[in-house]
């Protein structure tokens, strides 16, 4: 059997399957409609009417010839002649009209019979207008009424192929009509189907999944609220449905198993009850006896814990009793053992832990001087670390300055051997000017002579030469006057040169003094070089003598805190150790101890240095247990400590 | 010959320097003044002869004066000068270290030179005068400048 979902499906494909075939049918059957009325209004209706105009037309012409033959006048001849081409022109186009509206296949002969008939008529009645035209209306009148024959024939032939487009048009419009018709019957028998179809699938949902579900949701409802008698129906069903119906089923099925497991439980209890209420004279009996030995041991507990060792249990115990009594009793006694060696030994490493905390004091005081000592040394040692990069660099910047003084001093040089050139110069251009000055001379001393001569040739002339031998002694008085003033600029000159020559000499003396003193500062700027790199290395060795320093310092700030935290920790170790012997004198531990203890500070006191004591401690704590046990040994010979 | 200044109220003299003298010269004897040039040896020459040069085409001797008056030999130099005398019809270069001034002193003022024996110093002096505290000596030429068969020879 098919589950509800299948058959659902089935239906669904089934309507689909009939709505989609009902749609396809109404389409093609509208084509063929569509078909039939495109022939229609595109051919035959066309036709038809070009068929009609034709004959109209041709009518038309026939009434033109007439008119043409009846004309009166020329004008009116001339009318009709035009009337006469126009329709014949007009009956051409339609013939033409026509001819394209054939089908492809189709006889043209009836149309080639018309056009035949037609022009024959026009043929037969081309004399008459012949006769028209020449006036003869008598003739042309006769012909006209002869020709009426021919006309004939061929509005009989016209109207034939009028009536058979008409009879095509009418055959296409019936063959519409019956399509039409079988189409309408053939959709409605089809949505008649698809009816008849949903309502019966409608009808079979109703029936046979709708009323199980609604009788099943029932069942469910009773269910819920406690009712397992009810019955469960279409369990026995394969779809969807069947599967429900048995799931609710199980549910019921469950309910009816734990309503008789609740059932079991509550008579297993009652079982149970009986039996505790048998037991409880019994024990009441034995607990009696267990409260009184309970309370004696509490009793030992309650001194033991108020420190008091020494309490025994000492009540006659019943005999299933008795190895507890022993136990206890014993168990006190090897707690008060215990508790005396450990108040021992407490007192021991309190008096310890005191002078460790002294020694370590001391240590950290002088681990703190020593890190004061140190820190002052790195200071000082930076401090001069400073002085002596200081130096270097004052060194450096002496270097760097006689460096400048040698690059100075060698231009100086430079300097002079450019003066000792000018001043060459400078004598050159004395002698060039003493040359001059002798040319000068020359010229002077030739004038002296020329106006020697003058005054000679003035006084031979006698009176007459007189004012010329003025005019000469003038001439000559200014070449004496220009010898007088060359020969003082001569010795001006020389003494000139003498100066430039010594002049030159003193700078040759400067020049050689400056290469003097460019070697020393050479040799000056090796030395500060020299104590440059002194004053470097000694700064690098003063920083790694720094560092070291530096290390130290940290170190001894590390062994500083260290025994600082030492001394916290045997200080702390000190106030434990009193806290202990406080606790342990909470005890009461007999009287041997108490002795003891007061005893050893007293020894403690009595003199011994306190290197020796540091010793012994030392001794104390490397010999171990041996050493402890010779201290103790006059105390308790009874207890075995090598065994502790 | 100094007489062609003799009928005149004044004479007109050169001053020249010679061996370290001041010496005065006729002026109207005196044809030109020129500057030293080397003149060119003229040889088997009396040793107060220089040698001759050229003065505008004409070939004259040189005398070196101070060494013809005795006064030592004259060295030349740029300073020396040539004083070229007309002496009769012959022209003569006498050779001094130089030529101090043109004089115009009045004939009253000269004396005549002093007169220690016969024969020679007198011979070349004509005359004397104070000149600026110096004493001038004026030369007479025709015994300066030997005689022509001499200067021939």
């Amino acid at each position: 059997m098919l589950s509800l979902k299948n058959k659902l499906r089935v239906t669904y494909a089934l309507v689909l399957v009939c709505f989609v075939a009902m749609g396809a049918l109404a389409i093609y059957r509208l084509a063929l409609v569509s078909d039939q009325s495109a022939e229609m209004s595109r051919v035959w209706t066309p036709r038809t009417r070009i068929a009609q105009e034709m004959h109209s037309v041709s009518g038309q012409y026939r009434i033109s010839e007439a008119m043409r033959i009846l004309s009166a006048s020329p004008s009116m001849a001339e009318h009709a002649s035009r009337e006469l081409k126009d329709n014949a022109d007009a009956f051409a186009a339609k013939i033409a009209a026509y001819r394209a509206l054939l089908h492809k296949g189709e006889s043209a002969a009836p149309v080639d019979e018309v056009q035949n008939l037609w022009e024959q008529y026009v043929r037969g009645n081309e004399l008459m207008l012949t006769y028209a035209e020449n006036g003869q209306q008598a003739q042309a009148a006769d012909r006209f009424r002869n020709s009426a024959s021919k006309y004939y024939l061929f509005a009989n032939a016209m109207d034939d192929l009028s009536r058979a487009d008409n009879e095509r048009n009418s055959a296409a419009g019936a063959v519409a009509s019956a399509i039409y018709a079988q189409s309408k019957s053939q959709v409605f028998i089809a949505v008649t189907g698809i009816a008849v179809l949903l309502i019966v699938s409608i009808l079979f949902f109703e029936v046979r999944v709708w009323g199980v579900l609604t009788r099943l949701s029932f069942a469910m409802k009773r269910l819920a609220s406690g009712d397992l008698e009810t019955d469960i129906h279409g369990t026995s069903r394969k779809d969807e449905v069947g599967e429900m119906a048995k799931a609710i089923q199980v549910f019921k099925d469950n309910g009816i198993e734990m309503r008789r497991l609740e059932a079991e439980a509550e008579t297993q209890r009652r079982h149970i009850e009986e039996a505790r209420q048998k037991n409880s004279a019994a024990v009441e009996k034995a607990a009696n006896q267990r409260a009184q030995i309970v309370a004696s041991i509490a009793k030992g507990l309650e001194s033991l814990s108020g420190g008091e060792l020494t309490y025994r249990l000492n009540e006659v115990f019943p005999p299933e009793y008795r190895k507890l009594q022993d136990d206890f009793n014993a168990a006190v006694e090897k707690l008060q053992g215990a508790m005396r060696v450990i108040a021992l030994g407490a007192k021991e490493i309190h008096s310890s832990t005191e002078e460790i905390s002294e020694a370590s004091d001391k240590l950290a005081q002088r681990t703190e001087k020593q890190a004061a000592s140190l820190e002052e040394t790195a200071a000082a040692l930076e401090q001069l670390t400073g002085t002596v990069r200081t130096s270097a660099n004052s060194a450096k910047q002496v270097k760097h300055a006689v460096a400048a003084t040698k690059v100075d001093a060698e231009e100086s040089g430079e300097v002079v051997r450019k003066a000792v050139s000018a001043m060459g110069e400078i004598e050159r251009s004395s002698a060039q000017i003493s040359e001059i000055i002798g040319v000068m001379d020359e010229i002077a001393f030739q004038t002296n002579l020329l106006a020697l001569n003058a005054g000679i040739e003035a006084a031979r002339a006698g009176d007459a030469g007189r004012g010329f031998a003025v005019v000469a002694q003038e001439v000559r008085a200014l070449a004496q006057r220009s010898t007088l003033a060359a020969k003082e600029i001569k010795t001006l000159i020389s003494s000139s040169s003498q100066q430039v020559a010594s002049g030159a000499g003193l700078v040759n003396d400067t020049g050689q003094a400056l290469e003097r003193i460019v070697a020393q500062v050479s040799e000056i700027t090796h030395a500060t070089s020299d104590i440059a790199a002194a004053a470097e290395d000694q700064a690098l060795t003063l920083t790694q003598i720094n560092a070291s320093i530096t290390q130290m310092d940290k170190v001894t700030q590390q062994n500083a805190a260290m025994a600082e935290e030492s001394t916290a920790a045997s200080h702390a170790l000190a106030q434990e150790a009193n806290e202990l012997a406080r606790l342990i004198d909470q005890f009461d531990l007999g009287a041997e101890v108490q002795s003891l203890a007061d005893r050893q500070p007293a020894e403690r006191a009595s003199g011994k240095s306190r290197e020796d004591r540091g010793k012994a401690v030392l001794r104390t704590m490397s010999s171990g247990n041996a050493a402890l046990a010779g201290q103790l040994e006059t105390v308790i010979e009874n207890e075995n400590w090598e065994e502790f | 010959m100094a007489a062609s200044g003799d009928n005149q109220e004044e004479v007109r003299l050169i001053t020249v320097r010679a061996g370290s003298q001041d010496f005065g010269l006729d002026m109207l004897a005196v044809r030109e003044i020129r500057g030293w040039s080397q003149p060119t040896p003229l040889p088997q020459a009396p040793h107060f002869v220089c040698g001759m040069v050229q003065l505008r085409g004409t070939v004259i001797p040189v005398i070196d004066l101070g060494d013809r008056l005795g006064l030592g030999r004259t060295s030349p130099s740029a300073k020396s000068v040539l004083v070229m005398v007309d002496h009769g019809t012959r022209l003569v270069g006498l050779l001094v270290d130089s030529v101090s001034d043109l004089a115009v002193l009045p004939k009253a003022s000269l004396q005549p030179a002093p007169q220690l024996c016969d024969g020679a110093g007198s011979g070349f002096v004509d005359a004397t005068a104070a000149l600026e505290g110096r004493i001038l000596s004026i030369l007479r030429l025709q015994s300066v400048i030997p005689e022509l068969p001499a200067a021939a020879a």
